[in-house]
């Protein structure tokens, strides 16, 4: 099997049930995920639209879907024509609970030879996992006008 | 010290919302460490040179190093030893550098 060609650990301390809701709740994801909204019904073969200032960004299917546990879809970004052109890739959410906290480990995999999508993902998930994690254990998401100040 | 000998193995980025000087604090001095490293201290001279240690709660060494790069509060890099029995002789000296930066851009993509 090929090494996946991307993956993330974090621990957040909150519940599996919590963390779930937060991964597929339309409007819990909105107040963290830079302004995409994930609309779902999270069953296994349904659409996952993630959508940003009214367009579609990425067109997902579920492909697993084990609440709190284990949560996969694919993944295509359609807001550029060359990453449109790329095959589908395949994120994959792990949920584990640890002490007074989860562990969270998303891989992303199953990418082109040479893809652009790749480079995207690999800036954008430490952004949107770090916010993750800031909302559930402080009840804000990070916001980059603030910090860089 | 040479460091282009060493081929990163892990590479992990956080977005902390803190000022980099905090996170500086947080990674370099024993009373903050202690808090969120399971009451380990580390230790460390502040220049490049300079012993770097993380003691356990109980006073045994648990890491020992030097200071390889000290740039407050921009980049910290260190040698990392830990004392586990045979663990030097099996991995060799590894290093461990911090980059503290700002986030470049809001997240414009897409």
């Amino acid at each position: 099997m090929r090494k996946p060609e991307f993956v993330y650990t974090t621990f957040i301390k909150t519940t599996p049930d919590k963390l779930w809701h937060a991964l597929t709740d339309t409007e819990f994801t909105s107040a963290y995920w830079f302004g995409c909204t994930l609309i779902s019904d999270w069953k296994v073969g349904s659409p996952m639209q993630m959508n940003k200032g009214g367009k579609v960004v990425n067109e997902c299917v579920i492909l697993e879907s084990d609440p709190p546990r284990r949560l996969s879809y694919s993944w295509l970004s359609v807001f550029d024509e060359e990453m449109k052109a790329e095959k589908p890739s395949r994120v994959t959410f792990v949920l584990e609970p640890c002490g007074s906290a989860v562990r969270l480990t998303v891989t992303h995999e199953d990418f082109a030879e040479g893809s652009k999508t790749l480079p995207s993902i690999s800036g954008g998930w430490p952004l949107v996992l770090s916010s993750l994690k800031s909302i559930l254990e402080t009840g804000q998401p990070l916001d980059f006008d603030a910090v860089r100040k | 010290m040479e460091t282009s000998k060493y081929i990163p193995h892990t590479v992990y980025t956080i977005y902390i919302n803190a000022p980099a000087q905090r996170v500086w604090d947080a990674l370099t001095s024993a009373e903050f460490s202690r808090q969120y490293f399971s009451g380990f201290a580390v230790e460390m001279e502040p220049k490049v040179g300079g012993a770097f240690a993380v003691h356990a709660p109980d006073g045994a060494l648990h890491i020992s190093g030097e200071v390889i790069a000290h740039e407050p509060p921009r980049k910290l890099a260190v040698t990392w030893n830990v004392n586990w029995p045979g663990i030097l002789e099996k991995l060799g000296v590894t290093l461990v550098t911090y980059e503290m930066s700002r986030p470049a851009r809001r997240f414009a993509s897409p």
